[in-house]
């Protein structure tokens, strides 16, 4: 093939390819919008007021008295670590777990949020136990201060001095499309400037990003 | 040069032309600017304006240590002082903005959300226009050790907002460092010119790689020092690949010089790069005087580190006679690596633990865990907000398909080039000291804070510092795909980092306002 055959060859693959990913990344951003947020379905009304206690090295507690609801496909706990240990959850009732869930090392921040099996009815009165693995690391428990008789224990079954908050999350019901509307009234909510053409901008911008970046691919290309 | 010093002679003789040296000084900035590359400037563009979309993105006060960095300006101007506590007591107007912003609640915690009804933001708007006090506290949590030069800077946009709200004036600065990240791609594009020089299209991708980070865009979206430090540490990358390729001139060791000092003036990792610079500049000037004799050391080194160590010395000078320690808070640090039975040799065990698995006969500080893997990896991948906005576990899964793909061209495109390497290896241990500072100095912060906390520092944004690298690595890989298939897949990777981009900031969307 001559020089000039070779330089439009390359040429071409490059723009296929560009096209190409760009189809791809629109198909990928339609099947994320279009599925679901994770939305709250209950929270275990316990404020998270402080931590009200630390644990170390392969702990862990039990929480009674809660309420799992239908659909829960994940469940948030009021834990917060720096470089968080492995972390087991199970949620039962009596001496039948009706689910279970785990986390691998590694988590941060002020909670930690644990995909487990659904259950298809709402079941209250549960028992929610998490184990933690082996770290260097303390976890702190978040929550409000309680009296022995309703708080959290320790694995040992030593009462905690309070009750750690607990949210279960489910799967919502509308597509992200769906909510455009709503997150963006949200988004131009507490800023200078305000109001929900801020989204536009952004859009612009975005767009404007792809456009001169394929732009300087195609420009730059061998 | 010539041409300045003739202008400034006929300034004494012929008042008429007094305007000349400045036309003259606009007409050299321009002629600079023009030899920029196109694709440079399109790199700084789509940096720039990244960065802008990640400050509509990231609530107010939200981006990293946002509300400190926010009060240390403020103390500066409406003050004029630099603020003297670390502890997080803002001014009455900054405090009342905050709780407004339901700031308190948000951070660390991904099931609240900032304001989202109209009765908060009347709330808000009546508070915000009301009578409080804007500075006083004399605090700025942990920006207090931080040295001034950004938040110098960022006084102007302060300033220029004076007449509107606290919001229109963190909207104004959060635009400053916008500017300064469209900077910092520009700098990481220059490098990959002079590190790579004979692979044009390497340039492009890596460029835009740089450009279309995600966590660049974050960081620089924000009041934070980082901004500047991003664009010191990539002009030091760019300065240095200039220097090894073309040779180090008095101009070119200065430039470096006034880097280093600038990047010392404007945040405290900044220590982590300079022995790197230095050797750099040492290796630079050994391979000068071996063609012009041993005054090239006093010629090009001596000058560049009396103006590199003069902002330390200042330091120290200006802490000796105000009876804090001589140091400042690096003091602080050397006491406390003295004490709870630390030792350099478990300091060094620690920091390499932080960062890569336990060697065999090493103290364990991190049990059950593939920190790399399962802590740096996914915090490079997706990391956002207050260290509180993640990916779904599976994205990170999935992430080491392309990274791994990407880290195996980079290794292909480092073989090819290998005999070239060997003429290299001191520019190559520059970098590596470099890059070895920043991740030792984070390690090393992170390692006091034993035994509270095993890891306080895990934050990608530390290194941020080598972000030249990251697209030396993207152009390697286009390198490494070799002449028939580098073009289209160059092209992919530019896609696949803005796909990475788009979706960072659609998965902080939806951890805000979702």
């Amino acid at each position: 093939m001559s020089s000039e055959g070779e330089h439009r060859s390359r040429r071409t693959s490059t723009a296929f390819a560009l096209i190409a990913g760009l189809l791809i990344l629109v198909l990928a951003l339609v099947v994320v919008l279009s599925g679901s947020p994770v939305v709250l379905a209950r929270t275990n009304g316990v404020l998270e007021k402080e931590k009200f206690a630390e644990v170390y090295n392969a702990a862990g507690a039990c929480q009674s008295g809660e309420v799992l609801p239908a659909g829960t496909s994940a469940i948030r706990l009021g834990l917060e670590s720096g470089v968080g240990p492995r972390l087991h959850v199970t949620v039962s009732s009596g001496t039948h777990t009706l689910t279970a869930g785990a986390v691998g090392s590694g988590w941060i921040s002020a909670t930690v949020t644990v995909p487990v099996r659904p259950v298809s009815r709402t079941v209250a009165n549960v028992r929610v136990c998490f184990a933690f693995g082996r770290t260097g690391e303390r976890v702190a428990l978040i929550g409000s201060p309680t009296s022995p008789t309703v708080a959290a224990r320790a694995s040992e079954g030593l009462a905690l001095p309070g009750r750690i908050t607990i949210e279960y999350l489910r799967p919502g019901n509308d597509s992200w499309w769906s909510l455009t509307h709503d997150v963006a009234r949200r988004m131009g909510l507490g800023r200078a400037p305000s109001g929900g053409w801020i989204v536009l901008l952004l859009l612009a911008f975005m767009g404007a990003i792809v456009t001169v970046s394929s732009w300087l691919v195609l420009r730059e290309s061998p | 040069m010539r041409a300045a010093s003739t202008d400034g002679l006929e300034v004494l003789q012929q008042p008429k032309v007094r305007s000349q040296p400045a036309v003259s000084l606009v007409a050299t900035v321009r002629t600079s600017l023009g030899r920029i590359p196109t694709a440079a400037r399109v790199c700084a563009l789509v940096a720039f304006l990244n960065a802008v979309c990640w400050a509509q993105i990231t609530p107010p006060f939200l981006g990293p240590d946002e509300a400190d960095h926010y009060a240390y300006v403020q103390e500066l101007v409406e003050e004029n002082r630099l603020p003297s506590s670390d502890f997080e007591v803002y001014s009455p107007m900054e405090v009342q903005v905050l709780t407004d912003l339901r700031y308190p609640q948000v951070r660390y915690r991904p099931s609240k959300q900032p304001i989202s009804s109209l009765a908060e933001q009347e709330k808000l708007q009546h508070d915000l226009a009301s009578p409080l006090p804007l500075g006083g506290s004399g605090t700025a949590g942990v920006a207090t050790a931080e040295p001034p030069l950004y938040y110098l800077l960022e006084t102007i946009p302060y300033k220029v907002g004076a007449s509107g709200s606290v919001l229109d004036r963190l909207e104004l600065m959060r635009l400053l460092s916008a500017i300064l990240g469209g900077l910092t791609a520009l700098f990481a594009f220059l490098f990959l010119r002079e590190a790579l020089p004979a692979n044009r299209w390497a340039w492009t991708v890596g460029g835009l790689g740089v450009a279309a980070s995600p966590m660049l865009g974050f960081d620089t979206g924000a009041l934070n020092p980082d901004a500047l430090l991003l664009v010191v540490a990539t002009a030091l990358f760019y300065c240095l690949a200039r220097a090894f390729r073309r040779g180090l001139t008095q101009r070119s060791a200065l430039t470096i010089g006034a880097l280093i000092a600038i990047g010392f003036l404007t945040k405290l990792n900044f220590i982590g790069l300079a022995p790197g610079v230095i050797l750099g500049l040492i290796l630079l000037v050994y391979r000068e005087a071996r063609g012009h004799g041993v005054r090239a050391y006093a010629r090009l080194l001596a000058p560049v580190l009396a103006i590199a160590a003069s902002p330390g010395l200042l330091y120290a000078l200006v802490n000796a006679f105000s009876n804090h320690p001589t140091l400042g808070i690096v003091s602080g640090a050397t006491t406390s690596l003295t004490g709870f039975h630390r030792s350099i040799s478990s300091e060094l065990s620690y920091i390499w633990q932080f960062y890569l698995p336990r060697l065999p006969w090493m103290h364990a500080y991190f049990a059950e865990i593939f920190i790399t893997r399962q802590v740096w990896f996914r915090d490079v991948v997706g990391l956002y907000g207050w260290t509180d906005t993640v990916f779904p576990a599976w994205v990170y899964d999935f992430a080491l398909i392309p990274a791994g793909l990407i880290l195996a061209l980079c290794a292909r495109g480092l073989a090819f080039g290998r005999v070239q390497l060997r003429s290299r290896l001191g520019e190559l241990a520059t970098y590596a000291v470099m890059s070895v500072g920043v991740l030792a100095l984070v390690g090393a912060t992170s390692y006091l804070s034993l035994p509270v906390k095993s890891a306080e520092y895990v934050d990608p944004r530390y290194l941020l510092p080598m972000i030249a690298l990251w697209g030396a690595v993207l152009a390697l890989a286009v390198r490494g795909a070799g002449r028939r298939w580098g073009p289209p897949v160059g092209a992919l990777l530019v896609v696949l980092l803005l796909a990475h981009d788009i979706f960072s900031q659609l998965q902080t969307i939806a951890r805000y306002y979702g």
